[in-house]
């Protein structure tokens, strides 16, 4: 027999409607502590003991680029800058984008960024 | 396990074209048989690496390519492993032939995205990654390789100048290649002021999006002898993947799929990377060939960046790489890619390159990447 079962799901869609709400939703290892945005159901040393959290709005660039030419849902917002974001108190990693950005010298790797819930596609990002 | 030669080879151009992609793989294929020396109806199967025959309103594109060709009994599997499915469609059609199941195998691969706008392709393409937590959340394909460099260059001090000796000497290469898409010399400065496509990638680091088609006949020891002397080993074979989307990774400099299938290959093999003579990488982006040569391993990291700058990677320089052009300048028909690479590695190994040939290659490598190495794909070749 299996062991009871501590782990829990995250659907697409529960996380996409805690974004509209202004939550970042994740999960974590109950064994490690490894942390996922991106959903997963083992973590990556195989754990399955997946519990859902909420994590900080706030973190820091790990990387960017400008993008002037984008997929079809972001059209009408280019330039912008598109991010690889640190949330504070130990991660998960996660991606985004900073309307108005329209040149590289006007964001840096580390800038510290905060998650702004929006009715425009994907995570939006404004610098802190 | 078997030993597998390839025993024909063949490609279209790559460009644009009027041609549907069954049309051009069937070109690719007729040819590659008919160089072999192969009937149709010895075929034991067929691969065909493909990503978007969708965009032309047709999926199952085997039956038909294999009907055209005169050989509809034969078994035919399209795969998808976005810019890898050329070299994913080889390794199983060599798997095919080492464990016996069939003596003689064709794979090949195809694209054509030349009938779509830039703006349909380009989302098409980001279809190959995590759309979900990529695309649909403002990243272009160009994009995901662009934060890559920037990462890399905030590592190693790296410079935008660097990447642009990577396309000027895989230009260098195309310019000899009939077969090119994109065959004319460049300067570092017409790299340095060609158009930002996503900072700090320009369009001269990028390489363009490509019509073409290309295929590889695969026989057994006994048929390969049967055949001629127009064979090349499958020294080694490795495919490995790595976490799918890239904000997911710890470190964004490296593409750890390309050591895991470097090694398997390299492990079946028994050689070692200094016994290669020549390399075709998968340079979709300039940053994505200077990653590779430290991923493959032929290189320490951060030392990627200026191999073209310093001579290293030049046809005659002590680790040649590219000498077909690349995804720069030859192109990247995406489905077609990872079979056209071997088709170089066929030719320079069979000493038919002409003016850009390799003088006296006897081992060949081939690295195909699909998205940002979510699949991987290197192969060793060898006469």
């Amino acid at each position: 027999m299996a062991e009871a079962q501590t782990q829990e799901r995250l659907t697409l869609k529960a996380q996409k409607d805690a974004l509209r709400d202004g939550r970042i939703m994740g999960l974590e290892c109950g064994a490690c502590g490894e942390r996922h945005f991106t959903p997963v159901v083992r973590c990556s040393k195989g754990h399955d003991a997946l519990r859902v959290k909420e994590y900080a709005k706030e973190g820091r660039v790990v990387s960017y680029t400008i993008q002037v030419v984008a997929p079809e849902a972001f059209l009408n917002e280019v330039p912008f800058a598109w991010v690889v974001v640190d949330l504070d108190g130990g991660g998960p990693r996660v991606s985004g984008w900073v309307p108005f950005i329209a040149k590289p010298d006007e964001l840096a790797i580390g800038q510290r960024v905060k998650f702004t819930p929006s009715y425009k596609p994907g995570m939006v990002f404004e610098k802190v | 396990m078997r030993k597998v030669y390839v025993v024909g080879a063949a490609s279209t151009r790559y460009g644009k074209f009027d041609s549907s992609a069954r049309e051009l793989v069937v070109d690719a294929c007729a040819a590659a048989l008919d160089e072999a020396g192969v009937e149709p109806k010895a075929v034991g199967g067929h691969f065909i690496g493909n990503a978007f025959s969708v965009a032309e309103k047709q999926g199952h594109l085997g039956p038909l390519v294999n009907t055209t060709l005169g050989m509809p009994e034969a078994p035919s599997y399209t795969i998808e492993t976005a810019c890898a499915s050329g070299s994913s469609a080889f390794r199983e059609a060599f798997v095919n032939v080492a464990g016996g199941f069939a003596d003689v195998m064709l794979a090949s691969g195809v694209e054509r995205v030349s009938q779509l706008d830039t703006i349909t392709a380009t989302s098409f393409f980001a279809y190959g990654s995590d759309f979900t937590f990529e695309g649909a959340n403002g990243c272009s394909f160009p994009g995901l390789y662009a934060t890559m460099a920037r990462s890399y260059f905030q590592k190693y001090g790296a410079t935008e100048e660097d990447l642009a000796h990577i396309a000027v000497k895989n230009h260098e290469n195309g310019a000899l290649n009939p077969k090119a898409h994109l065959q004319k010399r460049i300067k570092v400065e017409d790299v340095l002021k060609s158009m930002v496509v996503a900072s700090p990638l320009k369009l001269y680091d990028a390489c363009p999006f490509s019509d073409g088609a290309a295929a590889l006949v695969l026989a057994s020891e006994d048929v390969a002898k049967r055949l001629g002397d127009s064979r090349v080993e499958i020294l080694g074979s490795g495919r490995a993947g790595t976490i799918a989307t890239l904000q997911d990774r710890p470190d964004l400099t490296m593409i750890p799929s390309t050591r895991l299938a470097a090694d398997q290959a390299f492990k079946m093999a028994k050689i070692e990377r200094k016994d290669v003579d020549l390399s075709e990488v998968h340079d979709c982006f300039t940053i994505a060939e200077a990653v590779a040569l430290e991923d493959l391993g032929y290189v320490k990291r951060g030392e990627g960046a200026k191999a073209a700058r310093e001579g290293l990677t030049a046809r005659d320089g002590k680790l040649p790489v590219n000498p077909s052009g690349g995804l720069k300048s030859k192109g990247h028909p995406v489905g077609a890619t990872g079979i056209g690479q071997i088709v170089e590695a066929y030719e320079q190994l069979l000493g038919r390159s002409g003016p850009r040939q390799v003088p006296d290659a006897e081992v060949a490598l081939t690295h195909n990447i699909g998205a940002t190495g979510g699949s991987c794909g290197v192969h060793l070749l060898g006469v």
